[in-house]
């Protein structure tokens, strides 16, 4: 007799997600305590929010592969004997531990991108319709490439939490130095499925339209940035999956405490 | 039945299993005793598939045991839970896995132990964590409950409430429950059946009833006897 698989999935990814919480608020505090401060003191700080608001981008892009090193900390607080004890597999327990970052990347850049606007907002106002019209036009042109780019840093980060993932199991198996072992798979993991992707895809360039010698025409140039954003995309999600599944396979057949 | 087959485990230098041959009988209460270092928790932790022998098998209901996590309750010596939960939080965590999780089993439980289920596992003293674990593994109808340590570092009062738990909720002849614990004297009048073990390997092993009978003292006697011979 065995539970339905959504149920188990669902309780997991709930618990990872109220474990991320702390850290979604904050963004969303900062998020706000920006925005605030530029609508209440208007012009007084304009150009000093710049900056920040950058930074806040940077924290929301590295936030989650800092915290996929939670999964470490199921050993220091020995919630491991828990996991390890519930009749799940590691694909799913893995699967929800990356959906839950990759959900807290979605949200806080999400409300990144909505702050943005809030604040762009009063600039955009004293604009004539020439220019806005000429806006709308940039921004329709660069649409595609933006979703492009934004699909790309998912599947980057993906990769990322993935290859984190894989070194920390990885360096549980050693008992002495785990940390150290953890560092140098992490290394040597990122080196090799680097250069794996650069034998593997190199070749095939040409075939998929670059010629990165040859003269790029600007009408070529559009098509060309999709096309390098998306097989990007592609390749990173399958290494992502790839070290998604050999972290299962340790922490299925090797883990132990 | 829980089989252990040849099973040897090693942890550095240090042999935690040697060669280990072992049954136990299903539907009876079995103490598992021994000094420290002896083997038990890694025993348990071997049928609940948290570690693997270096060599052997187990077999549980004639499966390995990480096929039968859902049949498994365990309750390791250490803190497990999230200390965020509060103990509803944690019921609906287990509850989400464990399709022979019993609700009005739990409500009872919860009751007869004192506990509250907005406690916070972080907030709640080392005596309510050890009822709360309890709690969590005995609100399931599962074929095999193993407690490690359960009674470790608790007062005296409330491990009266946790034996009168064991006692109250056991199945006899359904569930197979294996307590490995040093405080012998405490579950002396509960367990069926002991298993000594010492460096990995079986001591001494039988019927409690009949060990008394055939030596002539208590339990904890006959480990004191036993193990003095073996230093």
């Amino acid at each position: 007799m065995q539970t339905n698989a959504w149920k188990k999935f669902a309780a997991l990814y709930g618990k990872e997600m109220r474990e991320l919480l702390p850290e979604i608020s904050v963004v969303l505090g900062l998020v706000i305590l920006i925005t605030g401060i530029h609508y209440i003191k208007p012009g007084d700080y304009s150009q000093l929010i710049v900056l920040p608001y950058i930074m806040l981008a940077g924290l929301v892009v590295f936030l989650p592969f800092i915290s996929s090193g939670r999964l470490s900390r199921e050993w220091s607080s020995n919630t491991i004997y828990l996991m390890m004890s519930l009749p799940v597999k590691g694909g799913m327990l893995l699967g929800t531990k990356l959906l839950a970052l990759l959900s807290q990347y979605l949200i806080n850049s999400i409300v990144l991108v909505l702050a943005g606007m809030l604040l762009a907002f009063p600039e955009l106002r004293t604009l004539d319709s020439a220019a806005l019209n000429q806006l709308n036009e940039l921004l329709a042109q660069g649409m595609g490439p933006m979703l492009l780019a934004y699909l790309l840093s998912i599947a980057g980060l993906s990769y990322m939490i993935s290859l984190s993932f894989f070194s920390q199991l990885a360096g549980k198996l050693v008992p002495r130095f785990s940390k150290l072992f953890t560092v140098i798979i992490f290394i040597g993991t990122f080196g090799l499925v680097g250069h794996l992707i650069d034998l593997a895809v190199t070749p095939v360039l040409p075939q998929l339209g670059f010629d990165l010698a040859g003269p790029i025409r600007a009408a070529e140039h559009m098509e060309l940035v999709n096309k390098f954003l998306a097989v990007n995309s592609l390749i990173l999600i399958a290494a992502a999956l790839l070290l998604l599944v050999l972290s299962s396979i340790v922490y299925n057949r090797r883990v132990e405490l | 039945m829980i089989e252990f087959i040849n099973v040897s485990k090693q942890f550095g230098a240090t042999v935690a299993l040697n060669n280990l041959n072992l049954s136990f009988q299903p539907g009876r209460i079995t103490g598992l005793f021994g000094p420290n270092g002896a083997g038990k928790s890694t025993s348990l932790k071997m049928i609940s598939g948290l570690n693997r022998p270096d060599r052997g098998e187990i077999r549980v209901h004639g499966q390995a045991p990480v096929g039968c996590k859902d049949s498994i309750a365990y309750l390791p010596e250490i803190d497990h839970l999230y200390p965020w939960m509060n103990i509803k939080q944690a019921a609906g965590f287990m509850q989400s896995f464990y399709a022979d999780w019993d609700e009005e089993k739990y409500r009872e439980l919860l009751a007869f132990l004192n506990l509250d289920e907005q406690m916070k596992i972080s907030k709640i003293s080392k005596g309510q964590r050890a009822k709360t674990k309890l709690l969590l593994a005995a609100a399931r109808h599962s074929r095999y409950l193993l407690l490690d340590e359960p009674l470790s570092g608790i007062d005296i009062l409330t491990r009266e409430e946790i034996i009168q738990t064991l006692i109250r909720d056991y199945r006899e002849g359904e569930q197979t429950v294996i307590i490995s614990t040093h405080e012998i004297d405490d579950v002396e009048a509960l367990v069926d059946e002991v298993v000594f073990l010492n460096r990995g390997q079986v001591k001494l092993s039988g019927n409690a009833d009949q060990l008394r009978e055939e030596k002539g003292m208590s339990l904890v006697e006959i480990m004191k006897e036993e193990f003095r011979h073996a230093n």
